[in-house]
């Protein structure tokens, strides 16, 4: 059996909150965004991820309404966004800076939606107050902005968004400031908030491991591209191209060519001489079967032996087994990254769970993992 | 070395005085300059009667009573209405010249901008006076115009428009300064914010725009207020016999044909007070803005 998949097919799974067709945004000439095509589905956790410069600003500002597309169509529940000012927008949005308004108080920076559009004194009261209840702030209401640590700044601009109650909240890398700590903490946050309050939330960032470990789905961008769309299990086991490996968590790319294939495995003559088995699959459509391609194997896949597997009687029918020698030990508290270099001289980088399972080590290792544990990728250009 | 030590201690003792006798250029000036002259002026201010120096007649508060005589009380209060009228018309003026030069105009022009705005500071507040006067008299550059038009003359000179005018022209460029730099200041995240909850350009305008330009205002307004209400060029040559103000009055009780300097300084000792309470006033409000930028 191949194992395959297609870009997310979302109209089966729930309607569709925000739809991008075609979107493509430049500024002066300058390309932004280039032929997004996206579907965020109601009540999802969706993150779009990338390297700084990718893009993924400009589409959360283009789906906020503070730029217009240069070419294709934006549409929030059904109805098109062209022509509509942020202000008609049924979005909130959370900012990178927070922009908090300097001249007003906590609870005046939360009301501020709701007094523009002109609610009841008691309403906007209320709601005030529950969106003050929801961060966890009651008790800083009265204060101004620059008296609030970043991590209550952060809060007071959720509760000013949230207090909307907008069909779909925006977050513009809305943990970027904070130190790693509180990070995790406005993680769990985030995530409370989305399960409790069942609103739509897109989020823009960087950090592939928050987007891993809060998603639904995901987006992961590349030159203005989307280079991949999925849940983060399908973004983490089975990346689509190099760029998706590479970006998402440690990853060995390993570069060669097709000599053989087989409906249900491939041998790829690698650039430095050894010959790998990896299982094909297909990426989109096409399966692919000959050309160049770039193995991607994740470190924690491959198995590492102080002694030869052969000489024990170890079936390694079918696998893919080297001799190398270990160079040198990264400890990362959780796990330990060994870098193993192989007989061609290429390095692989292996996980092991701890220091002791590496310690001592003197003589050869040998590594060891299944074809179904690699992945062959198209090479880019 | 038995010289280091001393030399140390000295170098440390002109560390410790460094601050203070980089003070003492300026600090010279403003006590020979203003704060001297200043004390002169409220000592003499308690002594009746017109002769200089004549510190024999015994102190007094009878200048100040004097002040509050009818005519010179109207005098005072025109003096005031005619400061916040101009400060108004500079504000009103002002603040969508800056908010365009700041917010709307292409980078680049900017600087060009402003400069052709503070340009007509460089020439004498005597010579714009006088420009205005070409202008505005009956037979001006204004009324040419406009009979040529077949329009209605205008017989502004001498009168309170003209003094309006003149003034609201010569401060109008402090404010428009003052101005810009506040909203050249202004976080335009905070705008894109509250258009993102839902207010559109003119809630934009009035519920972030001013209020985070407002110790920006409060200080232009302080500035042409100050300025305005001890202008004398603008009253004394646009003006006429019908707007008196407390500068001109000021001008006539040291050097007019009739002087009376002890009145003359309860007058300036007055308008310092005056100008310190609105000073005052504007810091502290100011302040409780500062607070929260």
């Amino acid at each position: 059996m191949v194992p395959s998949f297609s870009p997310s097919d979302t109209e089966l799974n729930g309607p569709l909150d925000i739809e991008l067709r075609k979107v493509s945004k430049s500024f002066n000439g300058e390309v932004a965004v280039v032929g997004v095509d996206l579907g965020i589905r109601r009540g999802e956790f969706f993150s779009i991820l990338g390297p700084s410069g990718c893009g993924k600003t400009t589409l959360l500002r283009l789906i906020a309404g503070f730029e217009t597309p240069t070419s294709g169509e934006l549409l929030i529940r059904k109805v098109s966004m062209l022509g509509v000012p942020p202000y008609r927008r049924p979005v909130n949005t959370v900012f990178q800076s927070y922009a908090l308004f300097s001249h007003l108080t906590v609870e005046d920076n939360i009301a501020f939606g709701l007094k523009i559009k002109k609610l009841g004194r008691s309403e906007i009261q209320d709601r005030t107050m529950d969106a003050l209840r929801l961060v966890k702030l009651e008790a800083l209401a009265k204060r101004f902005p620059e008296q609030l640590s970043g991590g209550q700044q952060q809060r007071v601009a959720l509760a000013r968004a949230l207090v909307n109650r907008p069909m779909v909240l925006l977050l513009d890398e809305p943990l970027g400031a904070l130190d790693l700590k509180l990070r995790k903490e406005m993680q769990l946050e985030l995530k409370r908030l989305h399960q409790q309050l069942d609103i739509t939330f897109v989020m823009v960032t960087h950090d592939q491991e928050e987007a891993l470990t809060m998603s639904d789905r995901m987006a992961v961008m590349n030159g203005g591209k989307v280079e991949q769309i999925g849940t983060p299990s399908q973004i983490y086991d089975r990346p689509q191209s190099q760029f998706v490996a590479e970006f998402i968590g440690d990853t060995n790319i390993i570069v060669g060519k097709i000599e053989g294939s087989h409906p249900s495995m491939l041998w790829v003559k690698c650039d430095e001489g050894e010959l790998f088995q990896v299982q094909p699959i297909s990426t989109g459509s096409k399966l692919l079967t000959s050309g160049r391609v770039a193995i991607n194997l994740r470190p924690e896949k491959v198995e590492l032996l102080r002694s030869d597997p052969r000489s024990n009687g170890m079936n390694l029918e079918g696998k893919n087994c080297f001799e190398g020698a270990l160079v040198s030990t990264l400890y990362l508290g959780t796990h330990v990254n060994c870098v193993i270099r192989l007989r061609s001289g290429r390095t692989l980088l292996v996980r092991q769970p701890s220091p002791e399972a590496v310690s001592k080590i003197a003589g050869p290792v040998y590594v060891v993992w299944s074809p179904q544990d690699c992945l062959a990728l198209p090479v880019p250009g | 070395m038995p010289s280091s030590p001393i030399s140390n201690s000295s170098q440390s003792w002109f560390q410790r005085l460094e601050p203070f006798l980089m003070l003492v250029p300026a600090g010279l000036w403003l006590f020979l300059l203003l704060i001297l002259p200043t004390l002169l002026i409220f000592q003499l201010s308690l002594v009746p009667g017109i002769k200089p120096g004549d510190l024999v007649n015994p102190s007094s508060l009878e200048n100040y009573f004097k002040i509050f005589e009818p005519s010179v009380l109207w005098i005072i209060l025109r003096s005031i209405g005619i400061s916040i009228v101009t400060t108004l018309l500079c504000l009103i003026l002002g603040f969508p010249v800056a908010y365009w030069i700041a917010l709307l105009a292409p980078k680049r022009w900017q600087n060009l901008l402003l400069l052709a705005f503070v340009l007509p500071l460089w020439t004498s507040s005597l010579l714009r006076a006088y420009a205005w006067i070409s202008i505005l008299r009956p037979t001006g550059v204004l009324n040419t115009i406009l009979m040529t038009l077949h329009l209605p003359t205008l017989d502004v000179m001498n009168q309170l428009p003209a003094v309006l005018i003149g003034m609201t022209y010569s401060f109008l460029p402090y404010m428009v300064l003052i101005l810009y730099s506040s909203l050249e200041k202004l976080d335009r995240r905070l705008l894109e914010a509250a258009a993102d909850l839902g207010a559109p350009p003119k809630d934009v305008f009035m519920n972030v725009t001013v209020p985070q330009a407002l110790p920006g205002i409060a200080a232009g307004v302080l500035l042409v207020f100050i300025n305005a209400i001890g202008d004398f060029i603008n009253p004394e040559l646009l003006g006429g016999p019908s707007s008196m103000t407390a500068a001109r009055l000021l001008y006539g009780k040291f050097l007019g044909a009739s002087p009376d300097w002890g009145m003359g300084s309860a007058l300036s000792a007055l308008l310092i007070m005056l100008v310190t309470l609105a000073i005052v006033c504007l810091i502290k409000y100011g302040d409780k803005n500062a607070r929260s930028i």
